[in-house]
């Protein structure tokens, strides 16, 4: 992994000087909405000017990607006042004298089928594993896993290959200089499957087992598909090497949906080569962010992002990207997979009035079949914001056992400390305000620790990620400017086991003006102290009763803090949160939550 | 801004696309007339198959055993037919667990691709064969009414079109049940119990088209023998007033009923087309429209769903009483009520 993340700093560094003026379009196309954002580059100053979208245009009925990017593009023409389509459509590039064009085009793209992935492993805790954690780190859908142990006889995954028609197998198994016999036993059975099927319905094969084999599966498969070789995922039993073969997984994706897709191969043109998948855009800016931003070696930066279809959760950690994609978690099309992982009662324990659970059952299959609607009264909005949280918390509970495992936290069982926060997704940024976005993140992550909390409000983290290969100055210099990512606050949330209504932790507030704030929080509340949007402000937290705010039980620190939407905010509502089963009281409590916190900002 | 459009259609053109999902054998020619219940295509590719260890069975080798093959690759061999055999003092025989054919050899296995009836692809609705695309299907163009709706269990049929209720927004009750309903396809506003399905086997109705249903009935629908479609969406919210007064004005005709499930992906939606005889029907409409003044819409969520109305204005970006900042339009759903709605939760009829 240092090796990896030693080649990114340097890909980096290398790109510094490439790029200082100039402007810069990023399109990202979602499963439901195609957007695109346009930058300028002055002497290395990065300025957002302005964002469009429109309805994402891959699918049904239009079938080509580029529609719904030049609909997108005329809106940001529209508010820029900027032409940046030529006649037919195309964009202009490179700026003109006249005001015209932009001078980079990037494309992410996570519209579409999923790549349909059969994975192929010798052992289920080891090799098996690991081909599926390679397979999470994009967009795939898991049709067959196949190993020793779990497979049974080969034609039960040969009929399901031949009935799936896969696009890609990985295969991983054997450590270096370890099993030979056992993998090219599992690899014959495949090459039968692959034989089977026609010419031009064969799935790519990417091998990334035991390295001494590579040559000869290359031999046996290339007469029959296009072969790809990656350095061993699993080298050794208790090491996992994921990165360069995510690399090569990522092309195939792009390879494969740039030759389905109607629109693709021509936006990748335009883009010049600088087309990703939204997942592995995100996972840059993540990994970008771990590197730049001052902070104890094992503190993570936590992304995520909750679409319509999928969700991505990156976490970075000095460099070091842990990635991955659930194709089956989201708030449209992906509610089918909420239903399959969580309870009803994961969902409706945050919403805070009555409602049937038959009416928060149809919601959801409402929304699965027209994911695009939004919540329109105040009861929809409840069940909307519930889905979210769920969706939220599960994906970043099922990425935690990829983190490293010196990752600082609390206790056990708590989410690691993590700085900053960063959230995407449509769930969270058209929420009737800000506070309804804070308010579903705390409850959906519970964080520990002290850590500021950004909202992607425009939706930009997959474009930055792309133009981020030309100009890694838009990274830094946007990550704390307001117009791209909101910042909510700094969030501290301790840690206590005295009992509720006692007061856990003191804050004292210094203001740039000299003004001076003090209060108590108690066990069981959450408060928001303001702090003025971008002002500094020096803040003490002194522990009582040996609450644990990071530092260890009862440790005070100070720290200079800068003003976010929701300036200093304590969520002293303990961890994990624990909700009354009785429904009234519940109810009670969350509309006490609401209020306190959000007082007059909803 | 351009929204999706659900087809409500007194009489139109509608061209079906029915590909096999991989290759086979298309059954039917350009021109041809087809029913919607026909198979136009078929396809071994979802047979079972049998690996058979030759090494093993033979107790050779397995760069030997192609020696000891009494057939070859291609062969149809019948339950129990020899294989390969090896003679000597202990002599071996392998042989055929089913009938089937012999596909590939390799690795000392032999694969056997069982015998069993293909899979079928029928025509989904009635009309012409207007073009052929070898190996995977056809498409067919019919001219008659058009109905899609939002969910259905995968099945298809046709039979004449019974109406089960008096209003579009009644529910169906196993008391609404009568065995003269028997091969008639049924309309319905909404349905909650799922003793109604039951019912509607025993009867043996050809098909279910609701406005909506719970759901908690959706494993009661996929279980359903006969073709169960959801025109609206799920709840208790009825049928749209546009497909009931569409669809009552043809009861008594033949209908086909084509459940497709509802896919992303592709567009599948499912539908009902009812074929009419008609020169002239306007051509194959659109499938997405620019929101304009005068529009009729279908409203998608609450606290209006399924209802349709007029776009009356198109206001911009408002705050609605939720908090929400969205483009929203006025619909007027009669002269009277004229309500709100986020241009997200509208589909145009049309």
């Amino acid at each position: 992994m240092a090796e990896e993340s030693q080649d990114f700093i340097e890909e980096f560094q290398e790109a510094e000087d490439s790029f200082r003026s100039g402007s810069l379009m990023t399109v990202d196309i979602g499963s439901i909405t195609t957007r695109a954002a346009l930058f300028d580059l002055v002497e290395g100053r990065a300025r957002f000017l302005a964002s469009g979208s429109a309805v994402s245009t891959a699918g049904p009925p239009l079938f080509d990607a580029s529609e719904g990017v030049r609909f997108a593009m005329d809106q940001v023409s529209d508010i820029s006042g900027r032409i940046l389509t030529q006649e037919d459509g195309r964009p202009i590039i490179p700026f003109t004298g006249g005001g015209a064009g932009v001078d980079f085009f990037s494309t992410t793209f996570s519209a579409g089928s999923p790549l349909k992935t059969v994975v192929v492993g010798l052992l289920d805790e080891v090799s098996l594993t690991s081909a599926k954690n390679l397979a999470d780190t994009t967009y795939t859908n898991v049709i067959a896993s196949v190993s020793l142990s779990n497979s049974g006889k080969p034609e039960t995954y040969i009929d399901k290959i031949l009935k799936e028609r896969p696009d890609v197998i990985l295969i991983a198994g054997g450590t270096d200089e370890g099993a030979g016999q056992s993998v090219f036993r599992l690899v014959n059975s495949i090459g039968m499957a692959m034989y089977l099927l026609p010419e031009g319905e064969r799935p790519s094969v990417l091998y990334a087992g035991n390295s001494a084999l590579a040559a000869k599966v290359k031999k046996f498969f290339d007469p029959l598909t296009k072969v790809f070789l990656a350095p061993n995922i699993r080298p050794a039993l208790s090491v996992e090497q994921l990165g360069p073969a995510r690399a090569i997984l990522t092309e195939i994706y792009n390879q494969h949906h740039i030759s389905k897709v109607l629109g693709v191969a021509e936006l990748n043109t335009w883009s010049s080569g600088n087309f990703l998948p939204s997942s592995h855009a995100i996972g840059r800016v993540t990994r970008f962010f771990s590197k730049i931003i001052p902070k104890p070696e094992t503190t993570g930066v936590l992304s995520v992002d909750v679409g319509a279809s999928s969700t991505v959760v990156a976490g970075g950690f000095n460099g070091d990207l842990r990635l991955r994609v659930f194709t089956d978690l989201g708030m449209g099309q992906g509610l089918s997979g909420v239903l399959k992982r969580s309870q009803l009662a994961d969902i409706t324990r945050w919403i805070p009035v009555s409602i049937s659970p038959n009416y928060v059952l149809d919601y959801i299959q409402n929304k699965i079949i027209h994911p695009s609607t939004l919540p329109a009264t105040l009861q929809d909005t409840y069940i909307e914001q519930a889905i979210g949280r769920e969706v939220l918390s599960r994906a970043v509970k099922e990425s935690m056992a990829a983190f490293p495992k010196n990752i600082r936290r609390l206790e056990a069982n708590t989410l690691p400390v993590f700085d900053p926060i960063v959230i995407s997704g449509g769930v969270f940024t058209n929420a009737p305000s800000p506070a309804y976005s804070l308010l579903m993140i705390l409850d959906a992550l519970q964080p520990t620790g002290i850590q500021r909390i950004l909202l992607d409000k425009n939706h930009l983290s997959a474009g930055l990620g792309a133009a981020s290969i030309v100009v890694p100055a838009l990274i830094s210099q946007l990550l704390f400017d307001p117009t791209v990512f909101i910042n909510l606050g700094f969030v501290v949330s301790p840690i206590s086991r005295v009992r509720q209504g006692t007061a856990i932790l003191q804050v004292r507030v210094q203001y740039e003006s000299g003004h001076e704030t003090t209060i108590k929080v108690q066990q069981g509340n959450i408060q928001s102290i303001p702090i003025p949007m971008g002002q500094r402000a020096k803040v003490f937290l002194d522990p009582l009763h040996r609450a644990n705010i990071g530092l260890g039980p009862g440790r005070s620190t100070s720290m200079q803090v800068i003003g976010g939407l929701f300036g200093l905010v304590v969520d002293a509502r303990g961890r994990p949160i624990n909700l009354p089963s009785q429904d009234e009281a519940r109810h009670k409590l969350l509309l006490k939550w609401q209020g306190a916190f959000l007082k007059d900002r909803l | 801004m351009l929204i999706s459009v659900s087809h409500i259609l007194p009489l139109t053109t509608v061209q079906r696309r029915r590909y096999l999902p991989i290759a086979g054998k298309v059954l039917v020619r350009a021109g041809q007339e087809v029913t919607a219940d026909q198979v136009i295509a078929t396809t071994d590719a979802f047979a079972n198959h049998i690996s058979i260890d030759l090494e093993r069975g033979l107790g050779v080798p397995k760069n030997k055993v192609t020696g000891y093959l009494k057939r070859k690759v291609g062969d149809e061999v019948s339950e129990g037919a020899v294989i390969a055999s090896r003679s000597g003092l202990i002599g071996r025989t392998v042989r055929a667990p089913r009938s089937g054919t012999l596909v590939t050899i390799g690795g000392g296995q032999v694969l056997l691709q069982a015998k069993q009836k293909p899979f079928e692809l029928k025509a989904g609705a009635p009309g012409t064969v207007v073009q052929v695309e070898p190996d995977f299907g056809a498409i067919i163009e019919t001219t008659g009414a058009w109905i899609q709706g939002v969910w259905g269990n995968g099945k298809v049929s046709s039979g004449v079109l019974a109406i089960g209720v008096e209003q579009p927004d009644q529910v169906i009750t196993t008391r609404d049940l009568k065995s003269s309903q028997r091969g008639f396809i049924l309309l319905a506003g909404y349905c909650v119990d799922q003793k109604v399905f039951d019912r509607l086997a025993k009867i043996q109705v050809r098909g279910l088209v609701l406005g909506s249903m719970a759901t908690r009935l959706i494993p009661a629908a996929m279980r359903a023998p006969f073709p169960v479609m959801v025109i609206d969406g799920f709840g208790a919210m009825g049928i749209n007033q546009a497909a009931f007064t569409l669809l009552a004005t043809n009861a008594e005709r033949e209908i086909s009923l084509n459940a497709a499930l509802h896919q992303h992906h592709t567009g599948q939606r499912p539908e009902i087309v009812i074929q009419l005889e008609g020169q002239g029907a306007p051509p194959v409409p659109m499938d997405l429209e620019t929101v304009e003044i005068g529009k009729q819409v279908k409203i998608l969520r609450a606290p209006y769903h399924g209802k349709v109305g007029t776009i009356e204005r198109l206001l911009g970006i408002i705050r609605l009483p939720n908090g929400m900042r969205v483009e929203t339009a006025e619909v007027a759903l009669s002269d009277e009520e004229k309500v709100l709605v986020p241009l997200a939760n509208l589909e145009i009829l049309g």
